[in-house]
């Protein structure tokens, strides 16, 4: 499943990659995407319950959010 | 002796006056023993009738019983066909000598009015004002009469062609004020433009990915390239690709792309959407859900655009009740449940679809939206030879016409660029405003489910703007 997460400005993505492949998950190779100043987002693939399992390993993420498929209208 | 113009009025009551009518002006010998009929009472003085003048019925007399009589045409109110009528006189031009027009006024049942010569309010002749319609195209006639809201469902109604859709759009009074679209650039965030085609000059542009202007003419986004230029055909477009398939975290990407532009040079003006989701999972199982959390990234970068100042267009979607798109889960279909995520955010102008009758297209997603209640906001046309159709660039093998909410989106989109180039400087919520404001009314409700506020009308928003700024 793919992800959006959430992260403060100043986190060192090493860090984040570390926890997430802790929990199973793997970060996206593309540059973060600023957000409101102080926080950005990065793409991630992992497990439908990444958010959860993100959270018991105490990973330091503001949030986890869906990173679904679109239709063309 | 002098001879004037006239139209003589006289008595005649004739059954069936519409087919009657109609009989005259197909046969010009018709025509003339109608008139030679009708001119008996006043036989002997010197009237003539020119050639081809053809006796009008009128229903209503020019006295106290007119209010009595036009109340049977109020029949005609109603989208259905009403039966034929009898008249209750009949006018018909005539040449008079002007010694015999005391003789005339003093016959029973004879009125004589002025038949005045009239000027033609003539639209300068720029040359590049397109004609409204094909003339030789039967289904591309502009009816801006019918106001009882349609349905059209499968089998689709016709398309119409470009200039047909201009015209409904009201573009005309705004190019004869000197804007094309100029000065305005257009950002599409889809799945890439043809740029051979289409004046693609920048989007986003990453090694390794696929280039602005890269896309074949056949792509849904030159399809939404050749639809902004319906109304804003010197519009400069910008290429914002999804990368690979369609997902939030690729518009995310395409959005900071757009917000990167704007830091640089204020461009894009404006963004145009045409994707969205299908359907709506059971929010206790996906609570962090783009259709549930407002605040999912995608959405809180999409408001971050807005706030910069380029206002975004977004489909309402193809998930309506009556006759839903193939794609859509049950879960999103129909009033309520089919316009949502970014597409049901307050600060975006959310677009519906009609056809060139004005009727909605049964899988026109409907409102209320389920961010915010009021969507969509506007109406906008679709089923259109714009990108794809017969002659057209994208030609018919995979499309027939250009269509769903996607080609109504970028309809309005370019009436958005039409207004900016016009109106320098409009922002997001000023331009919203203007749409909305102006929008053609279908329904007596101030907003519809299915139409929003009305259909989208770019001649009103213009000179809406142009009240505003004094």
């Amino acid at each position: 499943m793919r992800w959006l997460i959430t992260i403060a400005v100043d986190t060192e993505l090493d860090d984040l990659q570390a926890k997430v492949s802790e929990v199973g998950g793997e970060l996206s190779d593309d540059p973060p995407i600023p957000l409101d100043g102080d926080e950005q987002v990065v793409g991630a693939k992992g497990p439908a319950d990444l958010p959860a399992r993100l959270a018991a390993a105490d990973a330091a993420v503001v949030k986890v959010s869906p990173d679904s498929e679109l239709e063309l209208y | 002796m002098t001879k004037i113009q006239v139209l003589l009025e006289l008595e005649a009551a004739q059954p069936e006056a519409f087919a009657t009518f109609n009989a005259a002006s197909e046969s010009d010998a018709d025509a003339a023993d109608q008139a030679e009929r009708l001119l008996e009472p006043v036989a002997g003085l010197p009237v003539e009738v020119p050639e081809r003048a053809k006796p009008v019925p009128m229903f209503t007399s020019p006295d106290a019983r007119a209010s009595e009589q036009a109340s049977a045409l109020r029949a005609f109110a109603s989208a259905d066909t009403n039966p034929d009528v009898s008249s209750v006189t009949k006018v018909v031009s005539a040449e008079v000598e002007r010694g015999a027009l005391g003789d005339l006024q003093e016959r029973d049942g004879v009125t004589v009015w002025p038949s005045s010569e009239l000027t033609i309010f003539e639209v300068p002749a720029t040359g590049a004002v397109e004609a409204a319609s094909d003339p030789a195209d039967p289904d591309a006639s502009v009816d801006l009469a019918r106001s009882r809201p349609g349905l059209d469902c499968r089998p689709f109604r016709p398309a119409a062609d470009i200039h047909t859709i201009r015209e409904l759009l009201g573009t005309r009074s705004v190019w004869l004020d000197g804007f094309r679209g100029q000065n305005v650039v257009v950002g599409i965030l889809d799945e890439g433009i043809d740029g051979s085609v289409y004046p693609v000059g920048g989007g986003f542009s990453r090694p390794g990915a696929q280039r602005p202007g890269a896309a074949p003419i056949t792509s849904h986004g030159s399809m939404c390239a050749a639809d902004v230029l319906i109304a804003a055909p010197h519009a400069r477009l910008y290429d914002y690709p999804f990368l690979g398939v369609p997902r939030s975290g690729g518009a995310l990407a395409m959005f900071q792309a757009v917000l990167e532009q704007r830091r640089r040079d204020g461009t894009p003006h404006l963004t145009t959407n045409s994707y969205g989701f299908a359907g709506v999972p059971p929010r206790e199982q996906a609570p962090t859900h783009e259709i549930w959390d407002r605040n999912h990234p995608l959405h809180r970068k999409v408001r971050e655009v807005i706030a910069s100042g380029a206002a975004a267009f977004f489909a309402a979607g193809n998930c309506g009740r009556e006759c839903p798109s193939g794609a859509c889960h049950p879960s999103g279909v129909g009033p309520g449940q089919s316009i949502h995520a970014s597409n049901s955010l307050p600060e975006v102008i959310t677009i519906a679809a009609v056809n060139s009758r004005h009727e909605r297209i049964g899988y026109s997603s409907q409102g209320p939206g389920m961010f915010h209640r009021e969507k969509p906001d506007l109406a906008s046309y679709s089923h259109i030879f714009a990108n794809f159709g017969p002659g057209r660039p994208g030609g018919t093998r995979d499309q027939a016409f250009d269509n769903g909410t996607s080609a109504a989106t970028p309809v309005a989109a370019g009436v958005g660029a039409l207004l900016l180039s016009a109106h320098a400087g409009t922002d997001p919520d000023d331009l919203r405003a203007a749409l909305t404001e102006t929008a053609m009314k279908v329904t007596a409700e101030t907003w519809d489910p299915g139409y929003g506020r009305g259909i989208v009308n770019a001649a009103a928003a213009h000179r809406h703007l142009e009240r505003r700024s004094g």
